[in-house]
């Protein structure tokens, strides 16, 4: 208790930075009976801090190392050399240090997030999630312990699950923008369009500058059916960042839905700019090609998506459509076929009806 | 300012009475170019006896279009008669020309607004000869306004129709039908017309009626040659070849015109008019080529009725027909009779009733293969003008369903008769006059149907969680299919002499081996050994051949139910009967692990019940073969055993068993090896190894 309090106070009284403690926070010290080692420690764990905060971990390292010396008990000298291999890429001794902490003091929940952080850096998620989980005993107050667990848990496909945890998250964190926006979207994968959008506005307005927000709010909106509301949301996407070529495709598809298949045509082609290997970009160029009814630019565009991912089963079927229409049935079986055998089960549909 | 405002109204009023006036076909009016006018006037005359002819309402108004070349060499001299162009209007829209009718009706009202009381009511036919529904009903309803309820009853009952009519060319023109229409090309069509095709169930022949100029005996109606057969077939690689007349067994020096094909293509229902109002006629091929066409029979032919299209059930056991016999509905309607086995005639036809028949006529009827959809042309039902093109189906109790519009593009304003659907429902086949694609008069073409839109596919990614920055991609539209194609089996055979590989006539007969019951028993064609007929899909099926000095053949297969539309092929030789012949008995079924016979094996039994009758003289070696599962000992016994059940069976039946000798050879002759077993990739394919390694056998021994 005492090494908490003294640790506080040297964090206090030096705000990480590498400064000597001064004459007097070192009486303040000897009042509290802390000993000369003890002292020590702290001094030169201090020094390990600074260095932690330069982003010179090695350097942290040792003085963590040295820190032991004085006194092997110090959990969070574990703690944070922990987190020192862990941003020089050594897991495993990040992992040992971390466990060490906790076993130094069983409270430190702090070393539990941190061996979330790293298992889930290694993608080991079942790892992190009970990691994660362990921090949540440690302290039921801390909102990003609920909000990584609740990422790692939507990325398990748990939606209601994951946004539980970020309705918790938000409920300790009413400012916690990433929160709404991970929320907006679990909501948005368990199909209540409504509380997505609700959650991707507060995002936007917690944080502005959230761009991937607007972008994700404009796809709520455009899978609600409100393309021209989704039109404005991907607007101030790509305003924050107008490189976002993520953005403009969707905005294209909001476009799509409108059924301005010129501007549609436009936003894909600002798209391929950004990222000439887009292959999602180029196929739903090739969509909207196929509703102006210009046969050979969407064959083309799709030969493209093709080229650039072989495996794209959109691609296929719509070359096959647009073949079709061309009155080539034996390309366009063909197409089909593939796309079949890719997984598409209206490919599949097609191909027996039209080509057997 | 007054003054300019006064010279506008008179420049206007000037130029409105310039562009009115009606001018005479009158000598005073020309003057100048008497030569012409002379010429012009000739022309007026002799389109002026037509028209006239056309009034009379023995002839009818069709005589009209004859009038036209002579209407419109006196129009091109005077443009500006308000009469003749109203006339030259009414006789195009009895014409194959009817969207020429509209500029004469629009220019005979801009010369004289009075000229006909009907002006408006024509303006609006011509519209909806035109698709321009939303003008068409302008007019007529400028049209209802003139008449008088009490009066003019019928007139307004047939605007009401036309009116609907054009509500519902709107309707049908909001949802088109996704289609290609192909001309069938110079080897079918001429510049004469040609129509009323009729398709081989497998799109392999055609069949069509012709008024060319090759037509027997070369004798005209009017302008036209009479109506003739033809007949194309489609090469290996897709073409047709030039038609030719189908047979001078069917046509003759008056009208022969196609009314309908059975599902193998060896029944033909041939219309043809012998100076009576036209009857139905029955024509089978033979070895020898097409017979002459016999007269379906008192029961559906009369003198004072008409018989046109007609069309078989898949088992030939009935057919529908069109006529405008007694009892009709109004106009022609469409009638069902049944073969009288006892009495050995077709049935008195029955009104196949209100759901399908209207008080207007009903033509050009077509059972699809399936034997349960109904196509037919009607003018009664919800159309968008003159016969439109419906189609209904079948319940299971036999009644119909409510008849549907097969839709736009297929059905015009214009009369769209004589379709005819592919038993896969891909493509319909039918006679239409189109000025971009026509060879001058009647073509026939040929429908794809590309069935309901398909949506393209588009990709969206997002970056859904915050703190992950790779997106997750989302694919947008998940399309629902819905693919209509029918779920029938077609069946195309060859029956082949087993040396000789010769084409054999024989007699085919189809069961259904669930039920035990004769599906279909006909004869293959005779010049070509091949047969062809529809299967309802979800059924195990038993197939023989039987022909005369040869031992039947026989096998079995399952469509399954959710086949779909397929082709299925089968070549069947056929070994003539002699020593040291044998067969595969395929329909004949044990109980598992049994030598107890099942049920389902009497149909085949009783085969060969009746070759032993028909062979007295023959002595057979009934041998039984089983799978390789099983000891071979166990399976050496139940193969004994099963031939045995088998000769006990026909000795049972009063044959001497001194005729008969069995043995069991268990797995030791299998048709398909284990090590050919084992290279097969499905279980499937490999238990119909099995299935066809259990088999019985006999042999001719004697």
């Amino acid at each position: 208790m005492k090494r908490l309090i003294f640790s506080i106070l040297l964090l206090i009284s030096i705000g990480f930075s590498a400064q000597e403690p001064s004459e007097e926070f070192l009486q303040k010290l000897d009042s509290l009976g802390v000993t000369d080692s003890t002292a020590q420690a702290q001094m030169i764990y201090n020094k390990g801090v600074a260095q932690m905060e330069s982003h010179n971990y090695s350097e942290a390292i040792t003085f963590f190392n040295e820190v032991f010396n004085f006194d092997h008990n110090f959990a969070l000298a574990y703690l944070n050399r922990g987190i020192c291999f862990m941003e020089l890429g050594s897991s495993d001794k990040a992992i040992g240090d971390l466990k060490t902490g906790l076993e130094k003091d069983p409270k430190l929940h702090l070393a539990h997030y941190e061996m979330g952080v790293i298992y889930e850096k290694d993608n080991k998620p079942e790892d992190a999630i009970t990691s994660y989980s362990e921090a949540i005993e440690g302290n039921s107050k801390e909102a990003k312990y609920y909000y990584h667990r609740g990422v790692l848990i939507f990325q398990k496909a748990e939606y209601q699950k994951a946004k539980d945890d970020f309705t918790v998250a938000v409920s300790l964190n009413s400012n916690y923008a990433y929160a709404y926006n991970d929320r907006g979207s679990a909501n948005l994968k368990l199909d209540d369009l409504d509380a997505a959008i609700e959650d991707y506005k507060k995002a936007t307005e917690l944080n502005p500058k959230l761009t991937f927000a607007f972008n994700n709010l404009g796809s709520a909106l455009r899978k609600k059916g409100n393309f021209d509301e989704a039109v404005i949301a991907y607007n101030s996407a790509v305003l924050n960042k107008n490189d976002y070529y993520m953005a403009f495709n969707n905005r294209g598809l909001a476009k799509f839905g409108l059924k301005d298949y010129e501007g549609a045509i436009k936003d894909f082609n600002k798209a391929i700019s950004l990222k000439n290997d887009y292959a999602f970009a180029f196929n739903n160029r090739a969509s909207a090609y196929i509703a102006k009814e210009e046969w050979d630019n969407a064959i083309s565009d799709c030969n493209k998506a093709i080229s650039l991912n072989s495996d794209y089963a959109y691609a296929y079927y719509n070359r096959a459509i647009a073949k079709e229409m061309k009155r080539d049935l034996i390309g366009a079986c063909a197409d089909w076929e593939v796309a079949g055998n890719l997984g598409l089960e209206a490919s599949r549909s097609f191909y027996s009806s039209s080509c057997k | 300012m007054k003054d300019v405002i006064l010279l506008i109204i008179i420049l206007i009023s000037f130029s409105s009475v310039a562009q009115n006036k009606s001018i005479p076909f009158d000598k005073k009016s020309f003057k100048e170019e008497k030569d012409a006018f002379k010429i012009a006037a000739d022309n007026l005359e002799q389109g002026d006896k037509f028209y006239a002819y056309g009034l009379d309402p023995a002839i009818g108004f069709s005589i009209w279009s004859e009038a036209i070349p002579f209407y419109k060499k006196a129009n091109d001299f005077n443009p500006d008669n308000a009469s003749l162009n109203y006339q030259l209007g009414n006789c195009y829209l009895v014409s194959i020309h009817k969207s020429s009718a509209l500029d004469h009706f629009i220019h005979a009202y801009k010369l004289n607004p009075a000229i006909k009381k009907d002006i408006h009511y024509k303006i609006g036919r011509a519209y909806q000869y035109q698709y321009k529904f939303d003008k068409a009903l302008y007019e007529y309803g400028l049209f209802r306004k003139t008449l008088n309820s009490d009066t003019d009853a019928e007139v307004i009952v047939e605007l009401t129709r036309f009116i609907e009519q054009c509500k519902t060319g709107k309707t049908l023109m909001d949802f088109p039908e996704r289609i290609w229409i192909d001309n069938l090309g110079k080897h079918i069509n001429t510049e004469y017309p040609d129509y009323a095709p009729l398709i081989s169930t497998d799109e392999s022949v055609i069949m069509f009626t012709s008024r060319r100029s090759n037509s027997t005996g070369g004798e005209m109606t009017g302008a036209m040659y009479m109506e003739d057969l033809y007949i194309s077939e489609k090469d290996k690689d897709g073409n047709w070849s030039p038609a030719v007349g189908i047979s001078e067994q069917i046509n003759t020096n008056g009208h022969d015109a196609t009314a309908g094909l059975s599902l193998d293509g060896l029944s033909l229902f041939v219309y043809m008019d012998n100076g009576d109002k036209g009857n139905l006629y029955l024509s089978n091929k033979l070895e020898d080529g097409w017979e002459k066409p016999k007269g379906v029979g008192k029961n559906i032919n009369n003198k004072k009725t008409r018989e046109t299209g007609a069309c078989f059930t898949s088992d030939k056991k009935s057919f529908y027909f069109v006529s405008d016999r007694e009892e009709t509905l109004g106009g022609t309607d469409i009638w069902r009779t049944n073969w009288d086995e006892e009495k050995e005639e077709w049935g008195e036809p029955v009104n196949i009733g209100d759901v399908i028949n209207t008080s207007y006529d009903e033509v050009g009827v077509f059972i699809h293969p399936d034997g349960r959809t109904m196509y037919f042309s009607s003018k009664g039902h919800k159309g968008m003008g003159g016969f439109d093109i419906f189609y209904s189906i079948m319940n299971d109790d036999g009644t119909w369903n409510e008849p549907v519009n097969i839709g736009y593009p297929v059905s015009t304003p214009d009369d769209d008769v004589h379709f005819v659907i592919s038993a896969s429902g891909k493509h319909g086949y039918y006679s239409s006059f189109r000025e971009e694609d026509g060879m001058g008069e009647k073509d026939i073409y040929m429908i794809t149907f590309l069935g309901d839109k398909k949506e393209p596919l588009l990709s969206a990614e997002d970056n859904l969680l915050a703190s992950v920055a790779a997106p997750i991609k989302e694919e947008l539209i998940q399309p629902k299919v819905l693919v209509s194609a029918k779920n029938l089996s077609i069946l195309k055979g060859l029956v082949l002499d087993a040396e000789t590989k010769k084409p054999v006539k024989s007699f085919i007969d189809l069961v259904d081996n669930g039920t035990q019951e004769h599906i279909s028993e006909f004869n293959n064609d005779p010049v070509t050994g091949k047969f062809l007929m529809s299967l309802p899909a979800g059924k195990n099926y038993g197939i023989a051949a039987k022909a005369e000095g040869y031992l039947f053949h026989s096998e079995n297969f399952d469509i399954p139910a959710d086949a779909g539309f397929k082709e299925y092929e089968k070549v069947i030789y056929l070994n003539k009967i002699k020593k040291g012949v044998s067969i595969v008995l395929r329909n004949i079924f044990f109980d598992t692990d049994k030598y107890s016979l099942k049920p389902e094996s009497k149909i085949e039994l009783d085969r060969l019940i009746q070759l032993l009758t028909d062979n007295l003289n023959l002595r057979i070696e009934i041998s039984g073969h089983t799978d390789t599962h099983g000891s071979s000992s166990y399976n050496q016994r139940l193969s004994e055993d099963r031939a045995g059940a088998v000769v006990d069976y026909l000795v049972v039946h009063g044959f001497g068993r001194e005729r008969f000798e069995f043995k069991g050879i268990g797995e030791a002759k299998p048709l398909v090896t284990d090590a050919e077993r084992e290279k097969m990739k499905s279980n499937k394919d490999r238990e119909d190894a099995d299935g066809h390694n259990r088999r019985t056998e006999f042999m001719i021994i004697d």
